[in-house]
């Protein structure tokens, strides 16, 4: 346990003379779920990118389970891009999107055979969606197309799942269900999971940890513990209304919104 | 019927038509769902000045309109890369850049006798046995890379961020892939003709995403597609004394455009 998965030192990273990311440090732990929290253009999706190796960076150290980004095992890191409702229009059934998941594992020219299905059956099942198995992409609301894509990076058998916005366009429920969901999977199976969002509202609750990043990272926290006022006005601004959820909340336990 | 299929050039023609048609119907499905409809439309003019530069050189033209048309769908590539441009772009410049070319080279070159015709609208009765022994080795060359690379041409076509992501060399077999379906148009032009190619190339995938509802079988009835309307175009065709790549182009819109019912799994 406790050795880090995800190690980022000192991170900085330009776009010409644009400074994307500053200095930034952060670790994911063996079995953590981390998010990243900050505005849009914060430079949310450049880390990403970065720990994924698809982003060249200036100046720090990126280890990603104790290699190079973009250089670990193939299928080792499992990525769920920002959710391109593009991809809907593609003729494909759920269980051959899972499918997808098995082409880093089973290597150029290989195809997928009886076992590789049971794994992706397997993978459907873990993220409730078996049912639609069978179902086309076209037929399926965002938050079941987003459980598909979720098993697909399962069928990878990941050791680190990298998340970018994954409740963008699921209403109040799915998303609730999406983080219990993606729990379940860190108790099962130990594996880090890192995650950026622009709203700190729900995600707050199911975490271990969030950082707040606005091209440097402002705060580290745990949830339960209250991000301070002037950090979220520092990485969202003045005029940012936000809803900050405290598990400890009492009011909210009683069936209290915070408004 | 059989007076008609004893002819050698109408057996070329079938043959040839029959290889090529399978093949459009495979590739089509990546064609469309990748949104090179207008880069096939670009690399097919190319053609015209690969052939006239053929002339220029005295060369064979299949020689000089092969590299001709692979360096430009390369070129066209690269600029989509380099300047993070679309295909949509890039293409509009060089499908009249090299129209122009080709108009350059004919100019310059003095004694030409050249079918134009023939090589804009096609002349299926035209294939002799080196263009048909050309298709018959070239065309399954270029299925068996589509085959071989299936799962991860599919992998890279529905969503290329994570196809990168898992390691798929994405790049490489774009490449490819753009060579792939440019050599595959210029082995064509001589039976579908420059203009007419695309259609025959969109039509399979277009006629079947209409009804289909997995990848498999968009490829299956694209296949199937484009084997109905070679096959009925060019007996239409040759029943009615028209030219024949016209015909199965206008047959594929004709059925493209009526609405049937059913839908496939």
């Amino acid at each position: 346990m406790n050795e880090p998965w995800i190690q980022v030192k000192d991170l900085t990273v330009r776009y010409g003379s644009k400074v994307a990311l500053e200095r930034v440090t952060l670790d994911v732990m063996q079995g953590e779920m981390v998010s990243i929290v900050g505005p849009n253009g914060g430079g949310k999706t450049t880390l990403l990118k970065v720990i994924l190796g698809m982003k060249a960076f200036n100046e720090g150290t990126v280890r990603v389970l104790d290699g190079k980004p973009g250089h670990v095992a193939p299928g080792e890191v499992g990525y769920l891009p920002q959710i391109n409702e593009h991809l809907r229009d593609f003729p494909i059934h759920s269980l051959d999107v899972v499918l997808m998941g098995r082409s880093p594992r089973l290597g150029l020219l290989k195809r997928s055979g009886p076992k590789d299905r049971e794994l992706a059956a397997a993978c459907l099942e873990i993220v409730g969606m078996s049912d639609f198995a069978e179902h086309p992409v076209q037929t399926l609301s965002g938050g079941q197309l987003q459980r598909v894509f979720i098993a697909r990076a399962l069928a990878m058998e990941p050791k680190v799942l990298i998340l970018d916005e994954p409740s963008t366009g699921l209403d109040a429920v799915s998303q609730e269900d999406f983080y219990v969901t993606l729990r379940r999977l860190r108790d099962q199976q130990g594996i880090s999971i890192l995650m950026v969002s622009h709203d700190i509202g729900v995600v707050s609750n199911y975490v271990d940890k969030i950082a707040c990043l606005n091209r440097r990272i402002h705060y580290h926290g745990s949830p339960g513990d209250e991000i301070p006022e002037h950090v979220i006005q520092e990485v969202f601004g003045r005029n940012i209304q936000i809803l900050v959820h405290n598990k400890n909340c009492v009011t909210c336990k009683e069936g209290h919104s915070h408004e | 019927m059989s007076e008609m299929l004893s002819f050698s050039f109408i057996q070329h023609a079938l043959i040839g038509g029959f290889v090529i048609s399978v093949v459009f119907g495979f590739v089509s499905f990546f064609i469309v769902e990748q949104r090179l409809s207008f880069l096939t439309v670009g690399v097919a003019h190319a053609a015209f000045g690969g052939v006239a530069l053929g002339i220029l050189l005295g060369l064979s033209p299949y020689l000089t309109t092969v590299v001709f048309c692979l360096a430009v769908a390369l070129l066209i590539l690269k600029q989509v890369r380099e300047n993070r441009a679309d295909y949509d772009m890039v293409t509009g410049i060089f499908f009249a850049a090299t129209m122009a070319l080709g108009i350059i080279f004919l100019s310059i070159s003095k004694n030409y006798t050249f079918d134009i015709v023939g090589y804009l609208f096609g002349s299926i009765l035209g294939i002799g046995g080196q263009d048909l022994l050309i298709i018959c080795v070239t065309a399954p060359l270029i299925a068996l890379f589509f085959f071989l690379f299936f799962k991860e041409l599919v992998a890279m076509t529905f969503d290329r961020e994570v196809a990168i992501s898992a390691g798929i060399p994405v790049k490489g077999l774009e490449m490819w892939m753009i060579g792939a379906i440019a050599l595959l148009i210029v082995i064509s032009i001589k039976i579908i003709g420059i203009i007419l190619v695309t259609a025959f190339l969109v039509l399979p995938a277009s006629f079947a995403l209409k009804y289909c509802r997995s990848y498999r079988s968009v490829i299956g009835v694209g296949i199937l597609f484009s084997l109905v309307i070679f096959l009925s175009g060019f007996f239409l065709a040759y029943r009615f004394d028209l030219p024949a790549g016209a015909t199965i182009v206008t047959l594929g819109t004709a059925i493209y455009l009526l609405p049937f019912r059913r839908k496939f799994n």
